[in-house]
């Protein structure tokens, strides 16, 4: 038995409905990743029972959670407004739940100052939160709900409300806290590169649903569908235009921006039906030449593998170049003209804008041999490709 | 959600916004205070020029007037009218809080049929004259009222008709006329209130009591002493309410002054009267600006709670609620409407339903005292009201403009009427209709200023950016952008002030003067125990007094 438990959670309000189940080891650090309104702060209020699901079981350390009252059920929860009591000056915030748990004051100054050391907040103690800026509340906040050693720690965006570079500088905080005490938190973000340096477990979420789990580097190198490309910004996504024939070997994908070959990976599922939304998956990992002109290799091979474009833009920074292709059209599918919209139901946009050609945007270490306002030729290596579905079914099937 | 927090009070009085540490949010323009401090000054004046003429004038010298001052200061029963006003005001005040409390929480927290009506009743303190709601009360709870004779009906004792004019009564009216001042001010405070604190004290082990305790009450309080700091300034004020009820059980400072100046002659009672009222006042004042600006700043920017649809006993609860606000508040008020048509042809006739009530009004019952008196009275009314609130606005506007500090133009609050015009008409000899028209003004505008200020902080000032950015003088961005954006709350205030004006008796009865006015008359006829023409007037009288709220209704202000 894992030490959070989730089991066949379902809280249905209105047009909403939250349907999953999940779990975590001890002293993990899960985030909870997902657009907004997918459902993810409502699932850490169920477990905070803020919110009362219809059906499910939450369960930690073994202890079945879901039938008891908020105070009973010894977690903290960090708001994303913070929810300090302005009332009472930092100690006060910080020996609240202490309090109520009954705890002597001698202890409480002692845990309290502790705490503080620890978290190095003690110059906060003795000031109220209005005059604190909102790193120092933000660390109070944080403060607050370890206090009383909960169980599992739930957090719930806290890092939103704060402007980029303090964002980051928390971020390491909390890692590095959540490390040390060996901390069982759930953490739900809508920013995906927190939930990446954050989580020991990812968990993605659409619509009430959990579409993906799993550490960061399995959903990085394996996106279960073209929404979680789309949503993670992990590459360039080609709907086929074609069929994709499963015979003869190899597989021919064919986009309206080129032809590909078999891909190192495809997970569709089994369901014809499925197949009308399909997307070529190319990361920029899969980005193996790049040059002013087409390859040679590319007319012995059939016109394949390769994107043709032009180069928007080549940035420097911190020795890494950003190159962003947008790209061209294939001359020769001209005619067919069909072009199969991307999966609106799965939320997928190509670009951003109407009528704007779809773009490839990727970093090499070296001055690449590109020339920007030229056109640009980039080989791909298919094997790093994928043949993904617009929208898998969700992990957990309830 | 920051539109939500910014989003300026519906109710008569709204507040300007006040950053932390007592900063004030800046409008477009700069501070130009000094024509507001003339105004302030102008309406000071009169009072330290009627003490000014008790303290030098007096026939035997100024240490003689000193002395009868510090007399009437220590006679008994200044201090009993001192302790009568302190007492009744702060009784009625809890008593307002007890009965809006309910209504404020369920306004802010469930979605049901009545809560429109709750929020809408905000306008009855303001547009609802005292003399109507005595008038009102008088019907349905004295001796042979409705609600006494419903009592008797159903086999209970016999209403106590005499319970109105007994301390009690006097409370009772007081607190069921300013409760709606209660559901607004906090009620608006609170459906704006993030959940996440109380949920938070919740994840701490607090239980639900704890939790309201810490998570919301704290941020409740400002709210709830600025509306209970409003409602103790108009019960301590209140003049013509205790004038009929308060008889019996003793008399409000404000009254005490009237007796003094109109009666006993007696200037120096007057002035000793009226320099504890102001003291007392001046606190209630300081409280009511001091958390009139805490209750507006924003605490927290969490996700506020959606008002929820009202479970079975939430809905019994409110139901009771909605049942006791109807039966208690709404009845009179109904009695009134009801009785101005009813035709009653002896004391004990029989009752149709008819319009002769205006019909006697209007040609007059050859009684020489009221000829032909609702023509007269409505015509001087609109006349005399009209133009104070035409100069309130005018006033009003200068002050709201001028941004003086927010104490500063509160101030003539805590000022007696009474005192006001005896200043005038003791300084200049004027005129009554004169006084009346000044007095009126005088205790109009600060209300003008009040919610114009509002008004002025809740413009978007990037909007005036705007405008200068696309090539707008600062006079044109003011006539193009802000005024256009500004002339639903100035039209509204305008109307406000008519509101005030028109339903004001205190001031005409302190004056005297020949003049009848819709109040005047109303009172006299009450007075007189006529009391279905009392009502055909008190319709008329509300049919005006009510267009404020009509306009804001209108415009789907009350929501």
């Amino acid at each position: 038995m894992k030490y959070l438990d989730i089991e066949a959670l379902r809280l249905s309000r209105g047009d909403f409905d939250l349907r999953l189940s999940l779990s975590l080891d001890r002293g993990q650090t899960g985030v909870i990743v997902g657009p907004s309104g997918c459902g993810k702060t409502s699932l850490l209020r169920c477990i905070a029972g803020l919110e009362h699901p219809q059906e499910g079981r939450i369960s930690v350390n073994g202890i079945d959670i879901s039938n008891l009252a908020p105070e009973k059920r010894n977690l903290g929860f960090v708001f994303q407004d913070l929810a300090l009591f302005d009332h009472l000056d930092g100690r006060g915030n910080l020996e609240f739940g202490l309090k109520l748990a009954g705890v002597d004051k001698a202890r409480r100054r002692k845990v309290c100052e502790t705490l503080a050391k620890t978290l190095r907040i003690t110059p906060l103690l003795d000031r109220k939160p209005a005059t604190m800026s909102g790193g120092e509340k933000q660390r109070l906040a944080f403060a607050r709900a370890l206090a009383t050693k909960p169980g599992i720690l739930l957090l719930d965006e806290p890092l939103s409300s704060l402007d980029a570079p303090l964002r980051k500088e928390l971020r390491r905080y909390l890692r590095t806290m959540l490390q040390q005490e060996s901390i069982t938190a759930l953490h739900v973000t809508h920013d995906v590169d927190e939930a990446l340096d954050l989580g020991d477990r990812l968990f993605i979420m659409n619509k009430g649903r959990l579409v993906a789990e799993g550490s960061p580097s399995e959903i990085l190198a394996n996106p279960p569908d073209a929404w979680c490309v789309n949503f993670l910004s992990l590459g360039l996504l080609l709907p086929l235009d074609r069929q994709p024939s499963f015979k003869p070997q190899p597989i021919y994908n064919s986009t309206p921006y080129g032809k590909f070959s078999s891909p190192g990976k495809v997970s569709l599922p089994k369901d014809d039906n499925a197949l009308e939304n399909v997307f070529y998956f190319i990361p920029p990992r899969a980005i193996i030449d790049s040059s002013t002109q087409k390859f040679a290799s590319v007319q012995a091979d059939g016109e394949r593998d390769f994107l043709a474009g032009k180069v928007e833009s080549i940035t420097e920074r911190n020795g890494l170049c950003h190159i962003r292709l947008s790209l061209t059209r294939n001359a020769k599918e001209n005619e067919a003209e069909k072009v199969l919209e991307p999966n609106a139901a799965a939320g997928i946009s190509m670009s951003a804008l109407v009528g704007e050609a779809p773009f490839i945007e990727f970093d090499t270490q070296a001055r690449p041999n590109l020339v920007e306002g030229a056109p640009g030729y980039l080989k791909i290596a298919p094997e790093a490709c994928a043949l993904l579905p617009g929208l898998a079914p969700p992990t957990s099937a309830i | 959600m920051i539109k939500e927090l910014q989003r300026t009070p519906k109710s008569g009085l709204p507040r300007p916004p006040r950053l932390a540490g007592g900063a004030r949010l800046k409008g477009p323009g700069s501070r130009r205070p000094l024509a507001a401090y003339l105004v302030v000054a102008l309406t000071l004046y009169p009072s330290l020029a009627f003490a000014a003429s008790v303290l030098l004038g007096g026939a035997g010298g100024a240490a003689e007037a000193w002395h009868e001052l510090i007399l009437a200061l220590k006679a008994p029963s200044t201090l009993a009218s001192l302790r009568f006003s302190l007492l009744q005001a702060a009784i009625s005040t809890i008593l307002a809080l007890i009965v809006g409390f309910p209504g404020a929480y369920f306004v802010a927290k469930y979605k049901f049929k009545a809560r429109r009506f709750f929020l809408s009743l905000a306008a009855v303190p303001f547009c609802l004259p005292p003399i109507l709601v005595i008038l009102s009360f008088i019907l349905y709870y004295g001796k042979n009222g409705w609600f006494s004779a419903a009592l008797s009906t159903i086999g209970l004792v016999r209403g106590p008709g005499g319970f109105l004019y007994s301390f009690g009564g006097l409370v009772f009216i007081h607190a069921f006329y300013n409760f709606p001042i209660v559901i607004q001010n906090l009620g608006s405070v609170w459906s704006r209130m993030p959940a996440s604190r109380e949920e938070a004290a919740r994840t701490l082990g607090a239980g639900p009591f704890t939790a309201f305790l810490h998570g919301t009450l704290p941020y409740l309080m400002p709210a709830l002493l600025q509306a209970a700091s409003l409602i103790f300034l108009f019960c301590f004020f209140s003049f013509t309410i205790v004038l009929v009820f308060g008889g019996m059980s003793g008399s409000t400072l404000e009254v005490g002054i009237y007796r003094a100046l109109r009666f006993t002659q007696d200037p120096a009672k007057a002035l000793a009267l009226a320099l504890l009222q102001t003291l007392t006042a001046l606190g209630a004042v300081w409280a009511f600006s001091h958390f009139d600006g805490r209750a507006t700043q924003s605490k927290g920017f969490g996700v506020v709670p959606e008002r929820k649809k009202p479970n079975l006993t939430a809905g019994i609860f409110i139901f009771l609620y909605t049942t006791t606000i109807v039966i208690f508040f709404l009845g009179p008020l109904a009695s009134l409407v009801i009785e101005a048509f009813t035709v009653r042809s002896s004391m004990a006739g029989k009752a149709v339903f008819g319009l002769d009530n205006f019909k006697r009004l209007i040609v007059g019952t050859g009684s020489s005292a009221l000829g032909s008196p609702l023509l007269v009275a409505l015509t001087q009314s609109l006349l005399l009201s009209g133009t104070a609130a035409l100069f309130a606005s005018l006033l009003g506007l200068i002050v709201a403009a001028g941004r003086p500090r927010a104490w500063i133009s509160a101030l003539p609050l805590a000022l007696s009427p009474a005192i006001i015009s005896a200043g005038w008409g003791g300084a200049f000899r004027l005129r009554p209709e004169i006084i009346i028209l000044i007095g009126q003004t005088a205790i109009a505008w600060p209300f003008v200023a009040r919610s114009l200020e509002a008004a002025m902080h809740s413009l978007d000032k990037s909007k005036n950016e705007a405008a200068r950015t696309l090539g707008a003088s600062p006079r044109q961005a003011l006539l193009r952008v802000d005024l256009p954006a500004m002339a639903p709350s100035v039209a509204s205030a305008s109307a406000f002030s008519f509101s005030l004006t028109m339903g004001d008796a205190n001031i005409p009865l302190i004056v005297g003067g020949s003049r009848e006015t819709l109040p005047l008359l109303l009172y006299r006829l009450t007075s007189s125990y006529r009391f279905s023409e009392a009502c055909a007037v008190g319709i008329i009288l509300a049919a005006f007094t009510s267009i404020a709220f009509f306009l804001k209704e209108g415009r789907g202000e009350i929501s």
